[in-house]
């Protein structure tokens, strides 16, 4: 059970399963071992839920991902004349602002494994913000 | 106003239930998962993978956060309130009861 789960989680980006990977594997451990003492039904709609969640989760999660990649690059014009060129930018270093945030707070909880997703997330965030201020002629 | 508008937005179910099974007291994922079928009667039984969507979000948005219990191992992370999570909640109870005050409104205004 554990192991088809497991397969399911590979669906999801890596900087999720390096963050959660172990904690989720263990909730839906536990989960499954009470509805499976509820008998074999009860089991059956459990895994049909869990995995069709898991699909439905782990595209969220792409889709999230991509939208933010997309909005900090602001590699489409038309929404920073949309929105503003500064909100772009604003968003962009907004977003790097909150990275680091929750990278110290990472570190401060000794929670190296999500602090190094953070620092990943921290250079894309960067270099996002360096090819917007590129691409519009900013300087820092 | 727009922008008073969007501080408003209702939460979703997932969100909602979360944030409030985490205003007494921290809790980790799983017991998060049984709280919430207690809070909604049993009509809400949260996947792993939609709990854990939701609680990335408020990680990300710093509603929630994690940290170290006692007894806590990597599998075993523990999650709180943060103020920002706490305010959204109350605005959230202020928004339905808001609602709750005009629809029942209506109905008297209805019935009588």
């Amino acid at each position: 059970m554990k192991r088809i789960y497991g397969a399911f989680l590979r669906l999801y980006p890596r900087e999720y399963r390096e963050l959660f990977g172990p904690e989720v594997l263990s909730v839906f451990e536990q989960a499954a071992r009470e509805q499976r003492a509820r008998g074999w039904g009860a089991w059956a709609l459990f895994m049909v839920s869990e995995l069709s969640g898991a699909v439905v989760s782990a595209a969220g999660h792409w889709m999230d991902r991509f939208s933010a990649r997309r909005d900090a690059a602001g590699i489409e014009v038309a929404g920073a004349r949309r929105r503003g060129l500064f909100s772009v930018l604003d968003e962009a270093q907004n977003r790097v602002d909150l990275n680091l945030r929750r990278m110290t707070h990472a570190i401060a909880d000794r929670d190296f494994v999500a602090a190094r997703a953070y620092s990943i997330e921290d250079l894309k965030a960067r270099e996002d913000l360096r090819k917007l201020r590129d691409r519009f002629g900013f300087d820092e | 106003m727009r922008h008073v508008a969007e501080e408003v937005k209702p939460l979703t179910e997932p969100v909602l239930l979360i944030l409030m099974s985490l205003a007494d007291q921290p809790r980790h994922g799983y017991a998060l998962m049984k709280d919430i079928e207690v809070l909604s009667n049993g009509r809400v039984r949260l996947s792993t993978g939609t709990l854990y969507g939701a609680l990335r979000r408020l990680l990300e948005d710093v509603w929630i956060e994690r940290f170290d219990q006692e007894d806590t191992s990597r599998e075993k992370q523990a999650y709180r309130l943060t103020a920002a999570g706490r305010r959204q909640l109350r605005q959230e109870l202020e928004r339905m009861k808001q609602l709750t005050r005009a629809a029942a409104g209506r109905l008297r205004a209805r019935e009588a």
